[in-house]
């Protein structure tokens, strides 16, 4: 029995059921999702998704492709549990589906604060996360010009919400707990232009900012530590995201911040594989392990995971890339800067700059960029071959602007 | 019918790299490749529609400077998920140093 079953019709689900039909034909393929309706792209759910008047979420494959693809795709039920042994998942409508191969796509949820004292009612009302398209739905049935907004988190969700709720003429105040925005995703010289660009826009950034409570009457009331109280219309917390490893746990697989796998995508069961927001990985260039959302990694993963479930020997070993949009910005980042020893900045004038970091050998290990629209992105792809290839680089060529990275590549 | 279009001098394009050029409210590509030869294709991605004159030129590539959508701009062929809509190409030529692009007329 060497049918292919995957839970999740995320990025990483569907990647990895269509590499597996592009490289083999014949194999049963069968995707459990528990969300009905098309599987979707998530990224533009914080951008078109709240400025669009008639956004509709993007499908990344219809139901009607997957038929013709011979890819069964199960949804509106959940794996409520799997019998790693048995080599069986049980749905929540008690059928039970046999596995040869098995991937967990499952992603993640977003974390969100616990609110003492706070009725159902008040959160349904009052508190909104993002994640999915039914999240995104709420909150546009949510937007009205004119409104206070705050947003809980300064990181990506919480920045891009922002500047997509300023165009529908909302008064958005972002409370975040750290001395910066985007403390641990990206260098300080890209955040300062960001966080410039939303206070030109008129978004009020509150950093070292705790919250002591949150009270609702017919607004949500926001104490801080520091005493100081917001009112605000609706809030949304986006602090981050929990794996979803519970299926994981119970069927007895090792996790480790997210459901532990290797360099081929496999767990702690050579049977099953884990691909996405959901693992942790080794990154190849430092060992490091790591957790990431990002829509290209899981891609990526997904597809070598599918290769490897069909017996193949492929290891993941790319620098994971990723982008964010705001106003007029756009952000694009590539590899990891773990194991840094030189930072590099290259400004590009008032409202842009690359900053690479390298490590003692010289070698690139990461690269960050910001300006308008996609102007940093030739540099990004440039950095993403030179960390992949291992290429060593000068300091001085980086920080100057008019220095052509190709050439580094090409030396 | 055809219908030459001038686009630029040759030197407005490096080779191995990519220029935007925009006529009668359409937006396209125009590419030197690595030997120098000029091609062209429709200006935007077709996953996301955007423009392509951002993005990477390797070789024959070109890589949508989003969501590295690949194609070939040769043949606007797409290389791979996430895009699977091929490029539209225009014929070009390079007359007295200047690019030129043929659209057909309607």
């Amino acid at each position: 029995m060497n049918s292919m079953l995957i839970i999740g019709a995320g990025e990483a689900g569907v990647r990895a059921a269509i590499t597996l039909r592009e490289l083999d034909s014949n194999v049963p393929i069968t995707i459990v999702e528990t969300e009905k309706g098309d599987p979707y792209e998530r990224p533009p759910l914080s951008k078109t998704g709240l400025t669009d008047a008639l956004f509709e979420p993007k499908s990344i494959v219809t139901k009607a492709q997957l038929a013709e693809k011979h890819i069964q795709f199960i949804t509106g039920v959940f794996v409520a549990s799997i019998d790693a042994q048995a080599k069986q998942v049980t749905l929540s409508n008690h059928k039970k589906l046999m596995f040869g191969k098995l991937l967990i796509a499952t992603g993640a949820s977003a974390r969100t604060l616990s609110f003492a004292n706070t009725s159902e009612e008040d959160l349904e009302h009052f508190v909104f996360t993002l994640r999915t398209a039914s999240d995104c739905q709420r909150i546009r049935s949510k937007v009205l010009a004119g409104q206070k907004v705050v947003l809980i988190g300064a990181g990506f969700i919480g920045l891009e919400l922002a500047a997509s709720l300023r165009a529908q003429q909302i008064k958005v105040t972002v409370l975040e707990t750290q001395p910066r925005i985007l403390q641990r995703a990206v260098p300080e010289a890209v955040a300062r232009i960001l966080h410039k660009a939303h206070h030109q826009n008129g978004t009020e950034i509150k950093l070292n900012s705790s919250i002591e409570n949150v009270t609702f009457d017919h607004q949500a009331h926001i104490k801080l530590t520091s005493g100081k109280q917001i009112e605000a219309d609706w809030l949304v917390v986006g602090i981050g995201s929990i794996p979803n490893v519970n299926l994981a746990q119970q069927a007895g697989l090792a996790i480790e911040n997210g459901i532990k796998v290797d360099t081929h995508m496999q767990t702690s069961h050579k049977d099953i594989y884990a691909a996405g927001d959901v693992c942790s990985f080794p990154y190849a260039l430092t060992q490091q392990r790591v957790r990431l959302e990002s829509w290209r990694c899981a891609q990526e993963q997904a597809a070598i995971a599918a290769q490897n479930m069909l017996g193949n020997n492929t290891v993941y070993d790319l620098a994971p890339w990723f982008w964010s949009d705001q106003y007029d910005l756009g952000l694009q980042m590539v590899g990891l800067p773990e194991g840094a020893a030189h930072p590099v900045t290259r400004t590009l004038g008032t409202s842009s700059c690359l900053h690479f970091e390298v490590n003692d050998e010289n070698q690139l290990l990461s690269a960050c960029g910001i300006g308008v629209g996609n102007q940093i992105a030739k540099d990004i792809k440039l950095s993403e071959r030179l960390i992949n290839q291992r290429k060593t680089v000068s300091i001085e060529k980086l920080a100057d602007p008019s220095f052509k990275l190709k050439d580094l590549l090409k030396k | 019918m055809s219908n030459w279009i001038e686009v630029c001098p040759l030197d407005d394009i490096d080779e191995e790299d990519v220029m935007p050029f925009n006529h009668s409210e359409q937006t396209f590509a125009i590419y030197r490749c690595p030997k120098g030869e000029v091609f062209a294709t429709s200006g935007l991605c077709t996953h996301e529609r955007i423009h392509l004159a951002d993005g990477l030129v390797m070789d024959d590539i070109i890589e949508c400077p989003k969501h590295n959508g690949r194609f070939n701009y040769k043949s606007g062929k797409a290389l791979g998920a996430p895009v699977c809509e091929h490029l539209k190409t225009f014929p070009t030529k390079v007359e007295n140093d200047v690019i030129y692009l043929e659209l057909q007329n309607l």
